[in-house]
C-alpha cells in the first residue's frame, strides 16, 4: 500500500473500519519502523514514491583481503580483481577504498582504484604511488553514474594498474560501499 | 514497547482503548518521529520493526602530540558510548612527522573488541617534514556501545609528532 494523507475529521464524523484501515493501518505500515527488517540498514528516500522511505539493506558492504602481487607483463591493461562486492542496486554509491601499496620494481608508478560493473575508473579516482616504501592510501568517491534501482545487483571491484615493466604490490585492501537511493 | 503490526478492522468491529494504545500510541512511539533525536543524527534500522537515531561524532587531538614509543600509545582523544548496529566507519586525518626520518603513525580504534590499536590501518609518514594524510577504517564485530581512541607511535628511535589530528565516527 502507499502512503495516503490522513483525512481530517470533524465533529460528528464516525470512524469507520475503512478509515482505520487506510489512515492508520496502511499508513503505519509505510513508516520506517514497519519497513525495518534487520539491523544495519540506512533509510533512504525513494524517488519513485516521495512520501515514503525505503531501507537499503545492507547499508554497508565490506571486505578485507591481505595481499596481492602482479607480474610485470600483466599490466598491458588494468587488472580487475578482488576485493569484489556484489551490492544491491541503488541509484548511486558512496565508495571507500584503501590499500597498502608500493612499487616492487620498475616504475615510476603503480595505482589502484575501484570499478563498477567493469567500468574503468577515471584518473581522479585512482590512487597513485611512485615509492618503493609501503604507504597506505585511501580514497572515496560518489559514483557519478545514475543507476536505476531494481532487484539486480552490481559488481564493485578493485582495479590495479602500473607503468610498463613495473611490478606492484598491494596488501590490506579494504572496500566499503554505502548504497545511496 | 515493541512494534505491533496494526490489526485490520472489519465493519461493526469496535475500536477499543486497548486497540488505540497498542496499534496507534505504542506504534507511533516506535517511529523515528516518536523518538526525539539530537542534532546531526542519521536514521538506521536496528532490527525487525525497530529503528533508531545514530550520532555522527567528531573530535580533535591537542594542537601537537608527541611520543618516542615504538609501540602504540593512547594519545586520545576518546569518543565514548558510540551506539551502532554492528559497524562503525571511522574517517581519520592528521599531519605527521618523525624527527629522525623514521615512520610516524597514527591510528584510531575501538578500545574493546578484536582490533586493539590496529597498527596496520593507520595514517603514516616517513621523514621530518610535515605530511597531511587521511584514511578510513570500517570496524565491525565490535560491541555496542563502544569507545574509540587514537594511538600514536614511532617506527624507530626519535620522536613522532602529530598535529591537527582529527577523526569522525559514523555508526552504521
Amino acid at each position: 500500500m502507499a502512503w495516503v494523507t490522513p483525512k481530517t475529521y470533524v465533529a460528528s464524523d464516525i470512524l469507520t473500519a475503512a478509515d482505520f484501515n487506510q489512515d492508520v493501518r496502511d499508513n503505519m505500515l509505510e513508516t520506517e519502523t514497519a519497513k525495518a527488517t534487520k539491523a544495519g540498514g540506512l533509510f533512504m528516500q525513494s524517488t519513485s514514491s516521495p512520501n515514503r522511505f525505503e531501507v537499503q539493506v545492507p547499508a554497508v558492504e565490506k571486505v578485507s583481503l591481505p595481499h596481492i602481487e602482479y607480474e610485470t607483463d600483466e599490466f598491458a591493461t588494468p587488472i580487475y580483481d578482488d576485493p569484489t562486492l556484489e551490492v544491491p542496486a541503488a541509484t548511486s554509491y558512496l565508495i571507500f577504498f584503501a590499500a597498502n601499496q608500493r612499487v616492487v620494481s620498475g616504475g615510476p608508478a603503480v595505482w589502484f582504484s575501484v570499478s563498477i560493473d567493469g567500468e574503468e575508473p577515471s584518473l581522479r579516482q585512482r590512487m597513485y604511488s611512485t615509492t618503493t616504501g609501503i604507504i597506505r592510501q585511501s580514497g572515496w568517491f560518489k559514483a557519478s553514474k545514475v543507476y536505476t534501482p531494481g532487484t539486480e545487483t552490481r559488481t564493485i571491484q578493485f582495479v590495479y594498474g602500473a607503468d610498463a615493466n613495473t611490478l606492484g604490490h598491494w596488501t590490506q585492501r579494504d572496500l566499503t560501499v554505502i548504497p545511496i537511493a | 514497547m515493541a512494534w505491533t503490526t496494526p490489526k485490520t478492522m472489519l465493519p461493526l468491529d469496535t475500536l477499543t482503548a486497548a486497540d488505540m494504545n497498542t496499534y496507534v500510541r505504542d506504534n507511533l512511539l516506535e517511529t523515528l518521529v516518536g523518538q526525539t533525536p539530537g542534532d546531526d543524527r542519521i536514521a538506521v534500522s536496528v532490527g525487525p520493526g525497530e529503528v533508531a537515531w545514530r550520532s555522527i561524532e567528531l573530535t580533535s587531538t591537542a594542537v601537537s602530540t608527541t611520543t618516542t614509543s615504538t609501540s602504540p600509545v593512547d594519545v586520545g582523544p576518546t569518543i565514548s558510548g558510540v551506539e551502532h548496529s554492528g559497524r562503525v566507519l571511522v574517517l581519520i586525518t592528521g599531519t605527521l612527522r618523525h624527527n629522525s626520518g623514521e615512520l610516524a603513525s597514527y591510528s584510531v580504534a575501538p578500545t574493546t573488541g578484536p582490533y586493539g590499536p590496529h597498527i596496520i590501518r593507520a595514517i603514516r609518514a616517513q621523514g621530518s617534514n610535515n605530511n597531511s594524510l587521511s584514511c578510513h577504517v570500517l570496524y565491525y564485530d565490535i560491541p555496542s556501545p563502544c569507545d574509540f581512541t587514537g594511538y600514536l607511535w614511532a617506527g624507530g628511535p626519535g620522536t613522532s609528532t602529530l598535529t591537527r589530528g582529527q577523526y569522525t565516527v559514523i555508526p552504521l
